[in-house]
């Protein structure tokens, strides 16, 4: 009978050891994307709770950049009015994605269009187009 | 003799709650139109609690007073956000009697699922009839156990 | 447990005579397949298996996913998904089998045993015996309100979700590897109490067949595990019970029955089956009424109407208290645990003494009376507790269409479910579902209290005293009824 204790072995070894290395993985290595576009996950909480992140945001002149955004607790908005950029709302659970090409040399601020605390004000972060 | 007793009184008290319920039900206010401004909150809706009657058009004025929110009316399928600073309004007839939950449909925080309002539409039926036949089944269950026991 | 004790539980239980309820049914010989199943070594195994896994992505969304309660697969999958599962299901209908598939105490039992599947006789840890003054439900009751206490924090937030489950799980571990069996769920669990007082309404149940053969085994598997002289009489090597019970020295309620089924694979007679029989039968067995599991019935009934305020109500200051909202949480803590454990026992108390008076009689003590009687809000505990479930359930569980997709909040689509949108099931019906549960639960109750009147006072005296705790019991039904529907 001890061929079952090897077999259960395996078996929980492939849930505690395997399953949650190979969630990591999957999740963090490198994604191949189509040439020239920059991929950048943009984390939001309130202003209390970290705000954008990252916030500064710094990318080469002409490059393709692909913004995922993510809400991990309630709802705001993305703003970056020089690249013509103005979300929907964006929900917990539902990132919302926004491309554009970089174009234009400069710093540009970003903040969200949607009262999500007593300090929303404060949500602002910046967007770097170095040459 | 004793179970007759019983039994008379249970038929009085049938009849009575039917008379009741009856002159409740013919004496009810005509529908009108009713307004209600509504703030929303982390995590509630105030006033909390709004009581209308049955077959009222019942306008809902909400405003949020922080973050997004939403309303999402249980059993009339009617969902609205309500970003701060806009006022969302919203009409319904309410056309069944009892209470009516109302949630918040937009995730605002750790207590959103919990974020309800109630909207009691007058007369409450189901309240009283489920009321009355918890004391039916209790004193039906009682019966029966006795019953039972002298079986 | 030596010989001596083994002994005095053998002479203890032969004084009393077993209590025949009802029908029952073999139903390891009405499913023969469940049979052959149960008799497989690896039996427990595989149904902890699953339960394994999920927990496992439960604890990693807790930790590292979003902090979204609705977008995370632990806040969904734990008190969405499987406490409906738990208390709509598993409970009313299968005892404590949940106890036999938990993943908590699995890694502390297997090291304790050294083995994941096969009978080894030689175990691991300092299997010392579990304090005498603690043999009780106490610390599980105390666990249970604290972690109630902080529920509304533990049931919204991943992190909390995450560490309370891993740190559970580390906590039994330490008490096997200390402690002999599993006294962490006998004894410490805060789930394991209330499944085992809500088990006594379930239709299943663990028993041995014939108490004569007991009576004559000189083995004792069944509570000490297989020994090389009784697998030479039969079985197929099980351990010892390890909940403490001892099913062939006449248990005879499913209170501490984890259905793990190791007596069935131990006895060498094969005399321990599981059996179908009414719902609800153990609520009468007498020589269980206790204390402990009375506090435990107010801990439940209480908590079930006070969520029910707390949670699904209207009432934000109550819920921005309960939040950890300052010293306001103060104030709910103190009405908590004042409503638990001093308004539920005060009011039963009260109840208990007027059913003393209108039975006339002062031969039986009114701590008896308080204790007996308790045990009729079982039913309607639980019922209660399958109203207000469904009241968060059923708005909710649509979330875990796509959780299941995203578990971690990180913007997966592994079935591409992951914009599933939040949909409310059965809007504006609940209350209609919560009404016959709590009528059902009335009924039951008011049965199981004229049954409990039966046993406590003479045949006159208990139907004067069923006319009270009927009334209590409708008083019970109304304050449900009040919460939901007016
Ligand atoms: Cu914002
Ligand atoms: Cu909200």
């Amino acid at each position: 009978m001890r061929r079952a204790d090897v077999v259960a072995a395996i078996v929980v070894f492939a849930i505690v050891v395997l399953l949650p290395v190979g969630i990591f993985a999957y999740q963090f290595k490198e994604k191949p994307h189509p040439e020239g576009v920059r991929e950048i996950t943009v984390i939001i909480h309130t202003f209390e709770h970290g705000g954008f992140q990252p916030a500064r945001i710094v990318v080469r002149k002409g490059e393709r950049v692909r913004l995922k955004l993510m809400s991990y607790d309630v709802t705001h908005s993305f703003q970056l009015l020089d690249y013509d950029i103005d979300t929907d709302l964006i929900f917990p659970g539902q990132p919302v994605v926004v491309e554009f090409v970089a174009s234009e040399e400069g710093t540009f601020p970003f903040q969200c269009n949607i009262k999500c605390s007593p300090s929303h004000q404060n949500m602002v972060g910046q967007l770097i187009v170095e040459p | 003799m004793q179970r007759n007793r019983f039994f008379f009184i249970g038929i009085a008290i049938i009849v009575l709650g039917a008379a009741a319920a009856g002159f409740a039900w013919v004496h009810r206010p005509a529908p009108t139109e009713r307004e209600f401004e509504i703030t929303a909150r982390q995590f509630a809706f105030d006033p909390p609690r709004i009581t209308v009657n049955l077959g009222d058009t019942v306008i809902l004025r909400v405003r949020s007073e922080d973050i997004t929110h939403g309303v999402y009316i249980d059993g009339y399928g009617i969902d609205v956000k309500v970003p701060p600073q806009e006022e969302a309004e919203i009409t319904f007839v309410a056309n069944r009697p009892g209470k009516i939950r109302y949630r918040c449909s937009a995730i605002c925080g750790p207590l959103h699922p919990f974020m309800v309002g109630e909207i009691i539409v007058r007369p409450n039926i189901p309240l009283a009839g489920s009321a009355f036949l918890a004391m039916v089944v209790g004193v039906v269950a009682l019966g029966y156990a006795w019953w039972r026991k002298e079986a | 447990m030596d010989d001596e004790a083994v002994g005095a539980k053998v002479t203890r239980v032969a004084e009393t005579k077993p209590v025949k309820i009802g029908w029952k049914r073999d139903l390891l010989q009405l499913a023969p397949f469940l049979r052959w199943l149960v008799f497989q070594r690896w039996f427990q195994f595989t149904l902890i298996v699953p339960n394994l896994l999920a927990f496992t992505i439960v604890i990693l969304s807790g930790i590292f996913g979003i902090p979204v309660g609705a977008k995370n697969f632990s806040i969904i999958f734990v008190w969405i998904v499987w406490w409906a599962l738990l208390i709509v299901v598993l409970v009313p209908f299968g005892a404590r089998v949940w106890c036999a598939m938990c993943p908590i105490p699995a890694f502390g039992e297997w090291l304790q045993r050294k083995s994941f599947v096969s009978f080894v006789s030689q175990g691991l840890g300092l299997g010392k015996r579990w304090p005498r003054q603690l043999r009780n439900l106490w610390l599980a009751n105390f666990g249970f309100l604290t972690i109630a206490l902080f529920s509304p924090i533990v049931t919204t937030r991943p992190v909390v979700t995450g560490f309370l489950l891993l740190g559970l799980m580390a906590v039994a571990v330490v008490m096997h590897l200390v402690f002999e069996r599993r006294a962490f769920c006998r004894y410490l669990c805060p789930v394991g109490g209330f499944l085992g007082l809500y088990s006594m309404a379930a239709p299943v149940e663990l028993r041995r067949i014939d108490a004569e053969v007991c009576r004559q085994c000189r083995f004792k598997s069944c509570y000490r595990g297989s020994t090389p002289e009784s697998l030479k009489v039969g079985g197929i090597g099980g351990y010892g019970c390890p909940n403490f019970e001892f099913p062939g020295g006449g248990m005879e309620r499913n209170t501490y029955c984890l259905l793990c089924t190791e007596c069935v694979k131990a006895c060498p007679y094969g005399n321990i089956t599981i059996n179908l029989r009414p719902f609800g039968t153990d609520l009468l067995v007498e020589k269980g009424w206790k204390l402990d599991e009375a506090f435990k019935a107010f801990i439940m009934l209480g908590s079930a109407i006070l969520y029910s305020i707390i949670m699904i109500g209207p009432w934000g200051t109550l819920k921005s208290w309960a939040n950890l909202g300052g010293w306001g949480f103060l104030g709910y803590a103190g009405m908590f645990l004042g409503s638990i454990l001093v308004l539920a026992p005060g009011l039963h108390l009260g109840m208990s003494a007027l059913v003393r008076k209108i039975a006339g009689t002062r031969s039986v003590p009114l701590s008896e009376v308080f204790v007996n009687t308790s045990y009729a809000l079982v039913p309607l505990g639980l019922f209660g507790w399958i109203a207000f479930s469904l009241a968060f359930v059923l708005p909710n569980i649509s979330y875990a269409v796509s959780v299941l997709s995203d578990p971690f909040g990180w913007g997966w689509d592994l079935f591409g479910t992951k914009s599933y949108p939040w949909t409310p099931y059965a809007p504006g019906i609940v209350p209609y579902l919560q009404v016959p549960l709590l009528l059902v639960g009335l009924a039951w109750s008011v049965f199981v209290g004229t049954g409990i009147l039966h046993k406590t006072f003479e045949e006159a005296q208990a139907r004067k005293a069923s006319v009270p705790l009927t009334a209590y019991l409708i008083g019970g039904t109304l304050v449900f009824l009040a919460l939901y529907l007016g």
